[in-house]
């Protein structure tokens, strides 16, 4: 078939261009037409029964999610008033920069119905607590005539004007009691002091945060918002006040930085390296058309990835162009067979048999890819697939026209021996033996994060914000679902009613402080009728106290009123007409397909882990509840990327195994085709499991590079040893090992730790890989399988 | 003179006041206001306050300072029987009590309490009478000196303010008396005394509290 094809393509070139060139135009056509979708849910687990997928969809709505913090800080509490000058100063630079809302404290909007609402919401919330301490105000004289003194001089100022209902309304100041309830709703467990304000509790932190609408993976709008408030910072804040911005934007810009600089420093590494592979081993001009053959069939194999898949995922398409490498043997192998300077059909004909028989394991080992939890890796196997079929045929078809006919050198040394190396052999079985029992401290980390870069300062604002404030972004997320807000807001009391039974040390923040259930809010109210009837006699006595200061008799007879009168219902409207509507919706999830959730955080941080899954497990058993833990999706997602990765190395290899079983039907040369692959994949095993390098996300994708390379090394090699030579073999091996090296290794130069430990992961198992090829399989084939040479040298 | 002409002078005499009352501001009288207080760049008074309060048997009486610089500065202090007391610059502002160390920075914009008490203390100082024009009925009930009814339109305002009483200088130039009526029939009457027009004021006046 192949010789068919090339006879005739001998005689029709310009057709055979014509068409490749067609082909060419539509698959960058297709490349240009496609966009890739920039987020990271292709490398989630959509298995049935894991939550992975469902908690990050959740993570995503967390309240925090897209704030950015300003953390300001002074060294000297004596300054707190510059501080304070300098937050007020920030915060309205930011709120005109940005055109955004800055809030520096609790976001209860200071309406004038705030305090009138708080009094009125008291009779519903007032616990026993809170009565004992209406009955101490009661209880001490000294206290209430105090009181009284402060009304007196509120009422000469100006803003007596608009207090003077309230006063009347509420002379002991209850209001205060129902605002100390709101304190649960504030999520900085290290903010105390001053009132309205997030202030440290050594005063000499305050903390600012900026609303913005900008994604986190938005890299161009992000750095434009952190250029802004870094400005309105060099600006506004006096030098005695150091401002730490922490917010998830930095790191998206930090990694974009570190990104850039990396491809600049790789890809200079990287051009070099090409080019000296180039001169030094390939030297002709044809020989871009290695390079470009397999790089023209990412379109088509993208193309392919949509007609199976809704969406093409980013990530799918950058590490399916990374595995086009595997796709450069081919055409490497067909330049270096019909170079070498004997008849090119007969080159090609004997090359066929290893670059098909490479090809088809290759394509196998990706195939066990489409069983994958992660869509992306089913996207990747399908991309690879394609690749794989498409780089094969235009090697075998297109490249024999394109790469020329041999001259020189090269044509000289078609009839080189194979070079047997038993030392190389017995250092290599030493080395792997070692590498073998690093094997066994490999670990997986599925933590994304650690994927992104680190750089010293945010470390510092990250440790900052946590030691200051508290580990608010961490805290573990209960969303309580309902149809209507109302069915949501009683899953979220039930919640919080659970928690509060556990009498465990977490702390929760929770809407259900401002809404209990109704039964609850009915329980408060028989309290507080009681507590009245029993303290008539103490606020008489308030009366009296009134009347020694100058007020009339009728001064507070509106308290009096109230007591008497029904309390409104606790409820969602009641809440926003105070100006709670920000705290309120800060809490809320509307956008669900149906219906409402409620978020509230919980801090488990201090009931140790087993009460801390235990209670997780109670509140899961409410319907309607769904609980996000941040470690434990963390280590859920380690489990099913390490399950699904330990699965993927077992059953690539098992197919590979039969492939070549298939191929060869000898145990001796199976084993041998094998070699490689298991020498590279123990050795980069090994190497990352002794230096303490973890495997993740983004190194399992070399993994698969390392085995589908390996196999390709192998195969050629034992082909080279079974048949002979004469068509640069281990020079094509060497040159495919060293241009993955050139593109791929040097990644390890880089400081982005996804590109480094993807580099690094390269670095480790090619030139094992390609070490074996070379060096052990011709010397093992020779001990071992030389009883039956079909022909050539060896 | 004709008996009947006295009598007739007598009544209206006794009748002028709520005549005046019923009319609106004259264009005249307007602009007279407006050219004088054009004039005016600095204020510095006294004050005197009495609030007469259901929630008291007695008036409560209070004494302060008022310093006023054209645009926006205002420093707005009582001295006694409480010190205590708030200065405005622009936006931004300062307020503070005797029994609290220190001051409270505060801004109009997040704070609707202080915006509206800031709002009429402007208006006053500045005697801006077109800014009156636009948030309030004004009707005339006094001509020597020029005296103000002012009534709030349905809003913010009127939750605590039923109407104002303006008297302005025989010069127009600036108010001298200020009744803030309330709904409930309780009333605060601030008299200006000593009075400096445009008398240069330190800078520090409005910076915060120590800037007196």
């Amino acid at each position: 078939m192949i010789s068919v094809l090339f006879n005739y393509f001998q005689g029709h070139r310009r057709l055979l261009f014509v068409v490749y060139g067609l082909f060419v135009v539509v698959s960058f056509a297709l490349l240009m037409r496609l966009t890739p979708q920039e987020t990271i849910d292709a490398m989630l687990p959509d298995a049935t029964g894991s939550t992975v997928r469902d908690d990050f969809t959740w993570l995503q709505r967390a309240p925090f999610a897209r704030k950015v913090f300003i953390d300001l800080e002074v060294s000297d509490p004596q300054q707190q008033a510059i501080l304070k000058a300098g937050g007020k100063a920030l915060a309205v630079a930011l709120e005109e920069r940005l055109q955004t809302t800055v809030t520096d404290g609790p976001p209860i909007q200071q309406q004038a119905t705030l305090l009138s609402h708080l009094s009125e919401a008291l009779p519903r919330l007032v616990t026993e607590e809170d009565l004992q301490v209406i009955a101490k105000r009661l209880a001490d004289d000294a206290i209430m005539t105090e009181r009284l003194v402060q009304i007196k001089s509120q009422l000469m100022t100006p803003q007596g004007w608009w207090t003077k209902g309230q006063l009347q309304r509420d002379p002991l100041q209850l209001w205060q009691l129902s605002a100390d309830h709101l304190r649960d709703l504030n999520p900085f467990a290290g903010a105390g002091g001053e009132h309205g304000a997030f202030v440290s509790r050594d005063g000499r932190h305050r903390l600012l945060m900026v609303d913005t609408t900008v994604e986190i993976g938005d890299v161009t709008a992000s750095r434009r918002l952190l250029s802004e408030i870094d400005t309105a910072i060099l600006e506004t804040l006096p030098p005695e006040v150091t401002a730490t911005v922490v917010s998830g934007h930095r790191y998206t810009v930090a990694n974009a930085d570190t990104v850039q600089r990396d491809i600049r420093v790789v890809f200079s590494v990287a051009s070099v390296a090409i080019l000296l592979i180039f001169m030094v081993l390939l030297r002709n001009v044809r020989a871009l058309w290695v390079f470009f053959l397999p790089a023209s069939v990412l379109g088509i194999a993208a193309f392919m990835v949509t007609v199976w898949f809704p969406q093409l995922s980013g990530i799918t398409l950058g590490f399916g162009a990374v595995l086009l490498g595997i796709t450069v043997d081919f055409t490497l192998h067909v330049f270096f067979a019909l170079r070498s300077g004997g008849a090119p059909l007969g080159a090609l004909q004997r090359l066929t048999r290893p670059l098909v028989g490479s090809a088809l394991t290759s394509f196998m080992a990706f195939s066990v890819l489409l069983y994958s939890t992660l869509p992306g890796q089913r996207q990747l196997a399908v991309f690879s697939m394609t690749a794989i079929a498409a780089a094969l045929l235009l090697a075998l078809v297109v490249m024999p026209h394109l790469c020329g006919i041999a001259s020189g050198a090269m044509a000289r040394s078609r009839h080189e021996a194979v070079r047997h190396h038993p030392r190389a052999a017995w250092i290599w079985l030493v080395v792997v033996m070692v590498a073998a029992f690093g094997c066994s401290r490999l670990t997986f980390d599925g933590d994304l994060r650690r994927l992104s870069v680190q750089t010293a300062a945010l470390s510092h604002g990250e440790a900052l914000m946590k030691q200051v404030w508290g580990d608010v972004r961490s805290r573990t997320l209960i969303f309580s679902q309902g149809n209507t807000e109302h069915d949501a807001l009683a899953v979220n009391a039930r919640v919080a009613e659970l928690i509060a039974s556990q009498q465990s040390s977490a702390s929760l923040v929770s809407l259900a402080t401002l809404l209990p259930t109704e039964q609850h809010q009915q329980q408060s109210l028989f309290r507080w009728q009681d507590f009245w009837q029993q303290h008539q006699p103490q606020w008489q006595r308030f009366f009296e106290l009134a009347q020694q200061q100058g007020f009339s008799a009728t001064a507070f007879e509106s308290f009096d009123t109230a007591l008497s009168q029904p309390s409104p219902l606790l409820n969602l409207p009641f809440w926003q007409q105070a100006g709670l509507g920000t705290v309120i919706e800060g809490l809320l999830v509307t956008d669900l397909p149906q219906g409402t959730a409620v978020v509230s955080l919980l801090d488990t941080g201090k009931a140790g882990e087993e009460r801390a899954l235990e209670l997780d497990s109670r509140l899961e058993q409410i319907p309607g509840v769904v609980v996000v833990d941040q470690s434990q999706f963390r280590q859920q997602l380690s489990a099913q990327v390490g399950h699904d990765f330990i699965t993927f190395i077992l059953r690539a290899m098992a197919v590979v195994v039969v492939v070549l079983a298939v191929w060869y039907r000898r145990l001796s040369r199976m084993v041998l085709a094998l070699l490689p692959v298991l020498g590279g994949l123990v050795v980069m095993f090994g190497v990352m499991g002794w230096l303490g390098l973890a495997f993740n996300l983004f190194n399992v994708i070399a993994a698969i590079l390392i085995i589908g390379l390996g196999v390709d090394y192998g195969i050629f090699m034992v082909n080279r040893c079974q048949y002979g030579s004469g068509m640069h073999t281990d020079k094509a091996v060497l040159v495919s090992a060293l241009t993955t090296l050139a593109g791929f290794g040097s990644l390890a130069l880089a400081r982005h730790p996804a590109m480094s430990s993807m580099g690094l992961t390269v670095l480790f198992g090619i030139s094992a890989a390609v070490l074996t090829a070379l060096l052990v399989v011709p010397t093992v084939y020779a001990h071992w399988c030389s009883t039956s040479p079909k022909g050539g040298s060896s | 003179m004709d008996s009947r002409l006295i009598r007739l002078c007598l009544i209206l005499m006794v009748f002028f006041p709520a005549m005046v009352v019923a009319q609106p501001l004259p264009e005249e009288m307007a602009d007279e206001i407006r050219h004088s207080a054009a004039e005016v760049q600095t204020l510095s008074s006294q004050f005197v306050q009495e609030k007469f309060l259901s929630m008291f048997a007695e008036t409560l009486t209070s004494n302060g300072r008022f310093y006023y610089q054209r645009p926006d500065q205002l420093r707005w202090e009582l001295t006694e029987p409480v010190g205590s007391g708030f200065v405005l610059n622009g936006d931004h502002g300062e307020r503070w009590h005797e029994r609290v160390d220190g001051s409270e920075p505060f801004r109009l914009e997040d704070d609707p309490a202080m915006s509206l008490i800031a709002e009429q203390l402007f208006a006053w100082a500045r005697a801006d009478l077109r800014w009156l024009q636009e948030h309030y009925q004004i009707e005339l009930i006094g001509v020597e000196p020029i005296c103000l009814r002012l009534t709030p339109p349905e809003g913010q305002g009127r939750a605590f303010l039923d109407h104002l009483l303006i008297q302005f200088s025989d010069s127009a130039a600036y108010v001298t008396e200020v009744e803030i009526h309330e709904h409930d029939g309780d009333y605060t009457r601030i008299r200006f005394s000593h009075t400096d027009v445009n008398a240069p004021l330190t800078g520090t006046l409005f910076t915060g509290r120590e800037g007196l």
